[in-house]
């Protein structure tokens, strides 16, 4: 196999005139992709992202600030982060503002389908944040991860956008106390 | 005359291709062979997977096949015997360091999965040696009478990943609607007794193929409702069904034979610096099912590939 050795030769010494002194870093096929996803984001204006370091942690941050429902003029923190498995597997979603949501638990947990049983490889980091921000247009409470406001919320209306606007001003409520939301950072 | 004493080339799968390759590998004098297959030996192998005989049913399939050509002392290029070592398991539980201690790396295989993850394998040791290493994976493939023959040189050509476009497209599936209210096809009026009535019947029951009873039902079913929908149901015998439930695209073991000699013309042209990676052509195409017809191409590297492209 002379030729490709020659070729092999050939590359490394093209590699070390370039200087790169250190092994070449394999980029894994999942920082390519979600890197493609960003490099194709269409943000809406009512999300940021805040960071997003691909080659180092995988871990995007951004913000919802929904500009009508019940949780208009809130201030809403997430962190995405992407594993090797990635676009196989949903990335793992976090909310880091402690909300008081139908799909939200008080520990940050996210409850949306197609970050679950929906999951497809098709989906984008661009999918997940119109889910996201879908659950703020319009919360389910058929499938509760916050069952007190899911009851709230089937129950009235009225009494649920009361609450929320409570919790969103870092009020209590059936003993949890959540964070004050309407400011941006 | 090219020193062939450290070469080792590790074979993947010893079923219909990987007995051919093996064969050929082992009459070309190559001294150290090795194979992983972690399956066993079957009956309706034996037609064409002939390193096999009925004795050996439920043995594995890589230790009967390096039994077979060791017993046959074959001389090695290098003056020794040629020597095949058989490993009965999963190739993906391989570790890289293992992978990479070989010269080159054929493939026969029946799983894309498989192929992949030596794809990924090897394209990592490329880059993680800074091309110090480089390990070229010739990948042979059958279907029917179609098959293929693709040459990587991990970090300098299209790479596994990189053809992904260039498979088949998956077990032809029909829309719920045309073989629930439109049935044309005697496979139409197979695949919802299969997916629609079988479960409406038998609840709690999943289908198997290989039970009697089971596949009597499928095929009397069929048969009533292809008359319903006026289907020629002559053409519902239980080797159609069969072949239909279990989806069984049969092997034709000559397509075998072309496929692994293609394979193995690669080996020997890499080995003997016939082959240059930069002008050859690295895929091959070959379909019989009409004449013969094969074509060679350069199937150019993806530069967003997910597993060769560079982060941009």
């Amino acid at each position: 196999m002379l030729k490709l050795r020659q070729m092999q030769k050939q590359k490394q010494e093209q590699l070390k005139s370039e200087g790169t002194s250190q092994a070449l870093k394999h980029t894994k096929a999942s920082q390519i992709r979600l890197q493609k996803d960003l490099n194709n984001v269409d943000l809406p204006p009512t999300i940021q992202i805040d960071t997003c370091d691909v080659a180092r942690d995988c871990t995007l941050y951004l913000q919802i600030y929904p500009d009508e429902g019940f949780y208009a003029g809130g201030h809403f923190k997430f962190s995405l982060h992407f594993k090797d498995t990635y676009p196989i597997e949903a990335p793992q979603v976090k909310c880091t503002s402690k909300i008081y949501h139908p799909n939200i638990d008080p520990q940050g947990n996210v409850c949306l389908n197609i970050l679950r049983e929906d999951w497809s490889p098709v989906l984008d980091v661009q999918s997940i944040m119109i889910g996201l921000l879908l659950l703020f247009l319009e919360p389910n409470p058929n499938d509760p991860l916050n069952k007190a406001a899911a009851m709230d919320f089937k129950d009235s209306a009225a009494n649920f956008a009361k609450n929320v606007a409570i919790a969103m001003r870092g009020g209590s409520l059936y003993g949890e106390r959540y964070d004050y939301v309407m400011q941006k950072d | 005359m090219t020193d062939l004493s450290n070469v080792s080339v590790l074979v993947l799968g010893a079923g219909g291709l990987g007995c051919e390759i093996l064969k050929n590998l082992a009459m070309q004098g190559i001294p150290s062979i090795h194979v992983v297959d972690m399956d066993t030996i079957e009956l309706t192998n034996l037609n064409r997977q002939f390193l096999f005989s009925e004795a050996d049913i439920g043995k594995s399939k890589a230790h009967v096949a390096a039994e077979f050509i060791n017993g046959k002392r074959i001389p090695a290029a290098d003056g020794t015997v040629v020597r095949v070592t058989p490993y009965f398991q999963d190739l993906t539980l391989f570790d890289k360091r293992f992978i990479a201690s070989f010269t080159l790396i054929v493939s026969g295989l029946d799983s894309i999965e498989a192929r992949r993850f030596v794809n990924t394998q090897l394209v990592q040791i490329t880059l993680e040696t800074k091309y110090e290493k480089c390990i070229p994976f010739i990948d042979g493939g059958s279907e029917g009478w179609k098959g293929h023959c693709k040459t990587i040189i991990p970090g300098f050509t299209a790479c596994y990943e990189c053809s992904l476009g260039t498979l088949p497209s998956k077990a032809e599936s029909y829309p719920l609607c045309t073989i629930a209210n439109s049935p044309r096809l005697p496979e139409h009026v197979i695949e919802y007794v299969l997916t629609v009535q079988w479960p409406r019947e038998f609840p709690d029951q999943e289908f198997d193929g290989d039970q009697d009873p089971h596949l009597n039902w499928i095929i009397e079913r069929s048969i009533q409702r292809a008359r319903l929908f006026g289907i020629d149901d002559t053409a519902l015998t239980r080797e159609f069904v069969v072949g239909v439930v279990k989806n069984i695209i049969p092997s034709v073991a000559s397509t075998n034979a072309v496929v692994a000699a293609q394979c193995c013309n690669e080996v020997t042209k890499l080995l003997y610096n016939i082959y240059d990676p930069e002008s050859s052509p690295n895929f091959v195409v070959y379909n019989g099912d009409d004449g013969c017809f094969s074509y060679s191409f350069t199937h150019e590297r993806l530069p967003d590939c997910l597993i060769c492209g560079v982060l941009q």
